[in-house]
């Protein structure tokens, strides 16, 4: 697509729009000014000086080199290792599960004839304003073994209660959940956002052939917001290897480890055991990885969208 | 023209912000880094300039009310204490002191966490070991407040801890306190608990906290480090300890609070009968659970079969200075009048539930009064008497680290059901690979 | 103004059970609000009672009274809506600017830059805290305004967003703009800017609310009580071992009032772009 959008045609300029001409080629860069140095100073510089750090540890109050030492660590930290597979299993289960209903309300909310749009889309995009500690205390309630809602629900309908927040296999659970309930209705506010860009006169036209709201559905719809789709699966995918506050405050990443996340982890060897080398080198194996996944999703999505 | 125009806007307002950042530089600058040195060094006597001091809700108010006091006799000393919240605090101090730059001047810090800024952080605090008089506080505070053989920090709330129960539901399932000698009483006492009354009889936290685990090991007079900062977590204490916390689990005596708020709901509720816990868990039951008074005592922690004593620490808080204060002198005359001065404590006490480690204090009419919430038992004698037997204990600067792993360790015995000896065999293998000792 | 039904449209049983499911996702969404709102009308032993309370109680104004006794409540709003706000127009306008550059131009390095913008996508924010603490106190930011907002400004998602959309933007628009003698900053702002009203107001209330709820590096950088912002705030609230729940629902309250005042106000800058034409290649 980029290729065609650029067809600089330098024939058919004509002499008295030089300056248009001189325009054309620095635009972009005047255009992209602010940005290169906003990028430059708040997230290159201190990037790159993580990176020396992740080389460092602190010693008697100062950051001495220590080679390899984090990333050789690394590779034998059994709980970062859980970590990244916590977070893989985040990755498959929920991102799918949330985009799908992402995808499947904001449809719904676009029909023309649905009343009560607007407290529909707000009551759908509010839970990820929450604040955290109202986000925190609500689902503990909700999710408590004993005597929280959903349990009493299970039970009231015959099922045996489950130890929404301790099991290791229910923890997950509670926290797909949890991330669900928060990111599914920012996600169906950007994919309505991207609907609303398909021209109608498709529609119409397949009405006329006679498409079922199914076959447009799949025919349509997908296809065009195929850009809007893998734009959410990526942020979503970028959202979830760095996903921290379910973990730090629902689970605190327990029991044993079962629900901590690489980003939870980080914080920990940083900001709780003051290892900010080691964290720092953790965040470069990170990236690395998030960098992969992404090309993957490029890949797979077809690299002509982006 | 109208696309000059907002050419010009544009270029404007890029420059604009480019502008407001080299702006503001210089003139913020020369209020930041401020070397204007306004505590004169050569007069001792007259303090003055300005001190900030960060911690959290009612130590900030002790403190707050310490600052009024010191103020009557040091009046040209201006403190501010702000309320940070507990967490806040740790993530402040920790980029603070990574960067050297905006610490306060004075801070509170939790016990356990003493050791483990002060190793990281040597030059980081001021020395208080000559400010401090040992023989007036608690011998476990003066561990916890002890770094590479320095006092960094000044000895303040202690946590002495005792097992509060139900009296109310004892009596309803026939089992009396005073039988209760060790913790194998104490599981076998739960037992009637649940048949008889059907409240569980200790609230467990398996995956969240180790604190009940930390208390037995205590009274064993072992911890997680010896004194020269080995670690000890399969010595036979911690297999013993570790032992009782899975019996109990076992057996099915305990309430799974996940956390603290769980904690409480569950005791306004009256699902658990007893409650192992420190002094400052009183206040939380008088404020907390109003309904539920004169059903309430305190007893000794039960012993671990014939060994160790009936006393241990769980929580409670100590000040430091940081180094890179600008006003040594005056914060260190202020933490030593707030941590020493009676009334200052003694209000701490009774107006916040800060229990001093100061022993002097204990004398206080105070600490002999009859609390009507717990049936009129004299619990702050109580917990005086216990304060002092508590056995000394050694904190690390990986205290945080290996705190975390002996949380996943107690979680494999419980809900996963692991041999306590061989779980604490590989924690105890993986810590020493980690740290080298 | 309703367009006339065609044939196709979701009526009828269709419609009513789009009715029921969204009701159903209406009321999962709300419930824990409801239960926000309930809690601060409440004590923190109502809240922490088995089963809980679900309506509402007569604490509210002794929370309120809590609160405003904690924190600064109107200078905490201020400090949290000048920054959102300034942070937003700004952001917006930095956004689109490089969005369009990124989309619309061919030019020497353009891959390069996007790949770099996009990269800092995948970079926690928890590892760039130390250094940048370190770099604002260099250059005296600390405690600042600024200092909260600038760092975001470098807001890869927002650029991510922006280009997507300016990228269907008819390039043949802008040919004829430039034939006619428009300037290129013309062209951005009055051919392209007034077409990306929807992709705006999106991306303003993702911009909003990021700001809004911005809490770590607030806490670290801000240093004093005055210039606090609502997550700061609000944490402070949460003491050792005593939580006052009541006063802390009431704070978590009115942070999110605004939020859903502002998304309320860009719901209608959704219609009024869809209304405005959608963009046909």
């Amino acid at each position: 697509m980029n290729n065609t959008i650029e067809k600089s045609q330098p024939n058919r300029r004509r002499p008295r729009f030089v300056e248009t001409r001189w325009n054309i080629k620095t635009a972009p860069y005047l255009f992209l000014l602010p940005t290169i140095i906003v990028f430059c100073v708040f997230m290159i510089y201190p990037f790159v000086s993580s990176f020396f750090m992740s080389f460092q540890e602190l010693e008697g109050g100062k950051f001495v080199y220590v080679g390899l030492k984090n990333y050789i660590r690394l590779m034998k930290d059994s709980i970062f290792i859980t970590a990244l597979k916590n977070t893989t299993i985040y990755l498959l289960i929920q991102v799918p599960i949330m985009l799908v209903l992402a995808l499947v309300i904001a449809n719904m909310l676009n029909q023309r004839f649905l009343k009560a749009k607007g407290f529909f889309r707000v009551s759908v995009f509010l839970p990820c304003v929450t604040a955290l500690v109202a986000y925190a205390l609500i689902f503990k309630l909700l999710l408590n073994t004993e005597y929280g809602l959903v349990n009493y629900l299970l039970t009231s309908l015959g099922f045996p209660k489950v130890d929404w927040l301790n099991g290791p296999i229910s923890a997950k659970i509670s926290l797909i959940i949890a991330l669900t309930w928060r990111w599914t209705g920012y996600n169906t506010v950007i994919m309505i956002a991207g609907l609303q860009r398909i021209p109608e006169e498709i529609y119409e036209a397949a009405d006329i052939d006679g498409a079922s709201s199914f076959q447009k559905f799949k025919q349509i719809t997908i296809p065009l917001m195929k850009p809007i789709i893998l734009f959410c699966a990526i942020t979503s995918t970028i959202g979830t290897l760095q996903l921290f506050d379910e973990s730090y405050i629902l689970t605190h990443g327990g029991p044993d480890n079962a629900t901590i996340t690489v980003v939870h982890y980080l914080y920990n060897m940083g900001f709780r055991y003051l290892k900010f080398g080691y964290a720092a080198a953790m965040s470069y194996v990170l990236l690395i990885i998030v960098a992969i996944l992404s090309a993957i999703q490029f890949k797979i999505s077809g690299s002509d969208d982006l | 023209m109208m696309f000059k125009k907002v050419t010009i806007l544009a270029v404007v307002l890029c420059m604009v912000f480019a502008m407001a950042g080299c702006g503001s530089k210089p003139a913020e600058n020369s209020t930041e880094t401020p070397k204007e040195d306004t505590s004169a060094q050569g007069e001792k006597p007259k303090l003055s300039g300005e001190l900030t001091v960060w911690s959290w809700d009612v130590a900030a108010k002790a403190l707050q009310e310490a600052a009024v006091n010191f103020n009557k006799i040091y009046p040209d000393v201006k403190i501010t204490v702000e309320d940070l919240g507990t967490d806040q605090v740790y993530d402040k101090m920790t980029t603070g002191l990574v960067a050297n730059v905006g610490l306060p001047d004075v801070v509170t810090i939790e016990g356990e966490r003493v050791a483990s800024f002060a190793g990281k952080f040597p030059e980081g605090f001021v020395d208080l070991t000559d400010a401090i008089k040992t023989d007036d506080f608690l011998p476990v505070k003066i561990s916890e407040c002890k770094s590479n053989g320095k006092l960094v920090a000044f000895p303040w709330d202690a946590g002495p801890a005792a097992v509060y129960y139900r009296t109310d539901l004892f009596e309803k399932a026939g089992i009396k306190a005073e039988d209760i000698k060790t913790w194998d009483d104490f599981i076998a006492a739960g037992k009637v608990m649940n048949e008889k009354v059907g409240v569980k009889m200790v609230p467990l936290a398996a995956s969240r906290n180790a604190n009940l685990f930390g208390m037995i090991l205590n009274q064993l007079g072992s911890y997680f480090f010896d004194a020269e900062g080995n670690t000890t977590l399969n010595t036979d204490a911690a297999i013993k300890a570790m032992s009782i916390i899975q019996k109990m689990y076992d057996e099915g005596i305990t309430y799974d609070n996940t956390d603290w708020d769980g904690l409480v709901s569950a005791t306004q509720s009256g699902k658990i009968a007893t409650v192992p816990s420190a002094v400052w868990w009183a206040g939380t039951l008088m404020d907390e659970v109003p309904d539920l008074s004169g059903k309430w005592a305190v007893m000794r922690l039960p012993k671990v079969g014939n060994e160790g004593v009936q006393a241990a620490v769980y929580g409670g808080s100590n000040v430091m200075i940081p180094a890179a204060t600008q006003n040594r002198e005056a914060a260190v005359e202020f933490v030593k009048f707030a941590m020493t001065d009676m009334d200052t404590q003694i209000t701490a006490f009774t107006k916040y539930g800060l229990f001093p480690s100061y022993i002097p204090t204990y004398d206080d009419p105070a600490f002999d009064q009859e609390v009507e919430y717990f049936g009129g038992q004299k619990i702050w004698k109580f917990f005086a008497e216990v304060a002092k037997e508590i056995p000394e204990l050694y904190y690390t600067e990986d205290f945080p680290e290996v705190y975390s792993r002996v949380i996943d360790a107690q979680a494999k015995v419980t809900l996963k059901h692991a041999e306590v000896k061989a779980t604490l065999d590989a924690l105890q293998k993986d810590i020493t690979n980690m740290l080298g000792k | 103004m309703r367009k006339n039904f065609k044939p196709g449209d979701v009526t009828g049983t269709r419609l009513i059970v789009y009715y029921i499911v969204l009701i159903l996702v209406a009321f999962v969404s709300l419930f824990p609000f409801y239960v926000m709102f309930v809690s601060s009308t409440l004590s923190t032993s109502q809240i922490l009672n088995i089963p809980p309370h679900l309506s509402f109680g007569n604490q509210l104004l002794e929370n309120f009274k809590n609160l405003s006794e904690k924190i600064n409540i109107s200078r905490v709003i201020f400090n949290s809506l000048f920054i959102a706000i300034t942070y937003t127009l700004l952001t917006l306008l930095l956004d689109s600017m490089a969005g369009y550059a990124l989309a619309k131009y061919e030019f020497k390095g353009k891959s390069i830059i996007f790949g770099i913008i996009i990269s800092t996508l995948m970079v926690p924010s928890q590892v760039t805290l130390v250094p940048m603490f370190i770099m604002m106190n260099k250059i005296g930011w600390q405690n600042t305004y600024w200092a909260i907002i600038f760092p975001a400004l470098a807001n890869a998602f927002g650029i991510f967003l922006m280009r997507q959309n300016m990228t269907s933007f008819p390039t043949a628009l802008i040919e004829a703009a430039r034939i006619d003698g428009c300037s290129e900053f013309g062209i951005f702002f009055q051919i392209v800017m007034p077409n990306m009203k929807p992709a705006l107001g999106a991306l303003g209330i993702y911009n909003f609310m990021s700001q809004w709820g911005n809490f770590m590096w607030p806490l670290i950088i801000l240093a004093t009580k005055d210039m606090y912002t609502l997550p700061v705030a609000l944490a402070s609230l949460e003491g050792l071992m005593y939580k006052d729940y009541g006063m802390m629902m009431l704070g978590s309250t009115i942070s999110t009032i605004p939020i859903i005042i502002i998304f309320l106000i860009f719901q209608r800058q959704f219609v009024s772009g869809l209304i405005g034409g959608s963009i046909k290649e």
